[in-house]
């Protein structure tokens, strides 16, 4: 399952129908909304996606997860909009009989996910300035 | 034949977005990518910056600058992503 939503995502609500009684392991990656960011307090993000594209790149990820390993579920949710401090941004989260797939799976998902979904980032920070940043990753090929 | 059908549409993200202070345009034609991002320059000089580090998707699969252009598609000019590299 994958989806990009405005609202707060409740990761139990995605979680629970992978736990068939096939499945040895759940594995969960969440990533979350921190207070401080490179020594900065943050007040919210906002997350930006070219909507029907992102879900179109994120679905051909999935395949491909689907196609490495033998997965028997696979789900991965994404924010947009204004998310909070402490809330969960994006989900992802794969169901296999043994935990090395499920594992390798999320580890694939996650690392190529974020270099090739449009999917943008944009933090404001509480102090005085109400400084409002962009993010781009230092890892980022094409930037070079 | 619609109207949507007869131009070329624009959308631009994030940081382009903010700085052409629009995000969504038509043009009634345009060659290539490269060659629409010229005029939107033309249009909103605060855009020439982001040109090296930019990413073109056309109807909504990424593509390349010098690909031609046919009237009904979808342009959208990429600013990097937030989590890393591109491939």
């Amino acid at each position: 399952m994958i989806r990009i939503q405005e609202e707060p995502i409740e990761p139990e609500r995605y979680l629970a129908p992978l736990r068939l009684q096939t499945v040895g392991a759940v594995v969960t990656f969440e990533g979350r909304t921190r207070r401080f960011s490179r020594g900065r307090e943050v007040d919210h993000l906002l997350y930006e996606a070219y909507r029907p594209m992102a879900e179109q790149e994120i679905g051909k990820l999935a395949e491909e997860a689907c196609r490495r390993w033998s997965l028997q579920g696979l789900v991965v949710v994404h924010r947009v909009g204004h998310v909070k401090v402490g809330e969960c941004s994006v989900l992802i989260a794969a169901a296999a009989e043994h935990r090395r797939e499920a594992f390798e799976a999320v580890r694939y998902l996650l690392d190529t996910m974020k270099r090739t979904a449009p999917i943008w980032k944009k933090e404001v920070f509480k102090d005085d300035t109400n400084e409002a940043v962009w993010v781009e990753s230092s890892d980022n090929l094409h930037g070079q | 034949m619609r109207i949507i059908d007869t131009v070329i549409q624009v959308l631009l993200f994030a940081e382009v977005r903010e700085a052409a202070g629009v995000e969504r345009l038509t043009v009634s034609e345009a060659g290539t990518p490269a060659e629409l991002f010229e005029e939107l320059v033309g249009r909103y000089p605060g855009l020439k910056r982001f040109r090296s580090r930019l990413w073109v998707a056309v109807n909504q699969t990424f593509a390349n600058w010098d690909q031609p252009l046919q009237p009904g598609d979808e342009v959208a000019f990429l600013p990097p992503v937030s989590g890393g590299a591109r491939k």
